[in-house]
């Protein structure tokens, strides 16, 4: 798994699932968590972190926020330099497959379905680990 | 689609959804009644979570309507913490479980080809509800769970 002191930010403009996601990380001992309420306040945040020497590596997205969605500040990330190697998972309720496609195409890490349940989040972001341990430890071309 | 057939459409997606997202948040099947209609129909319930929906063909407001003995039992089932029934952590929650209601309906609504616009919720008190001066005529389906009632209400 991840770290013990990796930073995770959680986005979503639900308190409550912004509380649900947080507790589950806890559980996993991760303490190192900031909350975004949208898009746009995580963007903020992204830059502040940056610029304080302390970047987020890991960043949990809801997809249907006011001012920013989700798969627009996915968009935001994979096209800076700065983030765009950052392990990303979004939340939705949704599960077509268009975006579901959408969100691949955008290049999101993982992809969760709401209502979700601990053992599930634990065991996506057990997955977004073994797929960057992969991309890490392959030989550059 | 007239409006009849859409709400034929809209009710067992709904239901669906509900009945998918409550059993797995609060490992309890809610029991569906059946579906009345009614002409300015107003809820004694105490929460009120409104979805718009504005799609070529069809507009329209879906309301939740819950008691706050249902919201308390969905949202700290979800939470597995207690919460203040008169909070805004409860409103903000019973909110939240209405937005997987339609995250899950629109998925059922969309393989059907129907594609709805669908505001994202928004959760208040009922009594501070601004209620239209026009009549309206609502398809209303009401639902228990746990022993405690709350409504679905399509105005059509």
């Amino acid at each position: 798994m991840f770290e013990i002191n990796t930073k995770f930010l959680v986005v979503d403009d639900s308190l409550t699932m912004r509380k649900i996601i947080k507790k589950v990380l806890e559980e996993l001992s991760y303490k190192n968590i900031t909350e975004a309420v949208d898009g746009k306040d995580a963007v903020e945040k992204l830059e502040a972190n940056k610029a304080q020497g302390t970047p987020f590596d890991f960043i949990i997205s809801d997809w249907n926020m006011p001012n920013m969605l989700g798969i627009d500040f996915l968009k935001y990330c994979r096209q800076s330099v700065d983030y765009k190697k950052i392990p990303f998972m979004l939340v939705t309720a949704e599960s077509e497959q268009s975006q579901i496609i959408d969100a691949a195409k955008a290049g999101v890490s993982e992809y969760i379905i709401k209502p979700f349940n601990a053992a599930t989040l634990k065991e996506k972001i057990g997955r977004v680990y073994t797929k960057v341990s992969a991309a890490q430890s392959a030989p550059k071309a | 689609m007239p409006a009849g057939q859409k709400v034929d459409v809209l009710i067992p997606s709904f239901s669906r959804a509900i009945n998918l997202c409550l059993k797995e948040i609060t490992k309890t099947a809610p029991k569906f009644n059946d579906i009345f209609e009614s002409q300015d129909w107003k809820t004694e319930k105490e929460i009120t979570v409104s979805l718009v929906i504005d799609s070529t063909g069809y507009k329209g407001t879906i309301y939740f309507h819950f008691g706050k003995p249902v919201a308390k039992f969905i949202v700290e089932k979800m939470l597995g913490e207690t919460v203040d029934e008169n909070s805004l952590d409860m409103l903000d929650g019973i909110k939240e479980v209405t937005n997987i209601f339609f995250g899950l309906a629109k998925t059922k609504l969309n393989d059907a080809k129907i594609n709805l616009n669908l505001s994202l919720p928004m959760a208040q008190w009922s009594k501070d509800m601004i209620h239209s001066t026009q009549p309206k005529k609502s398809i209303i389906l009401p639902i228990l769970l746990n022993d405690l009632d709350f409504y679905l209400e399509v105005i059509v």
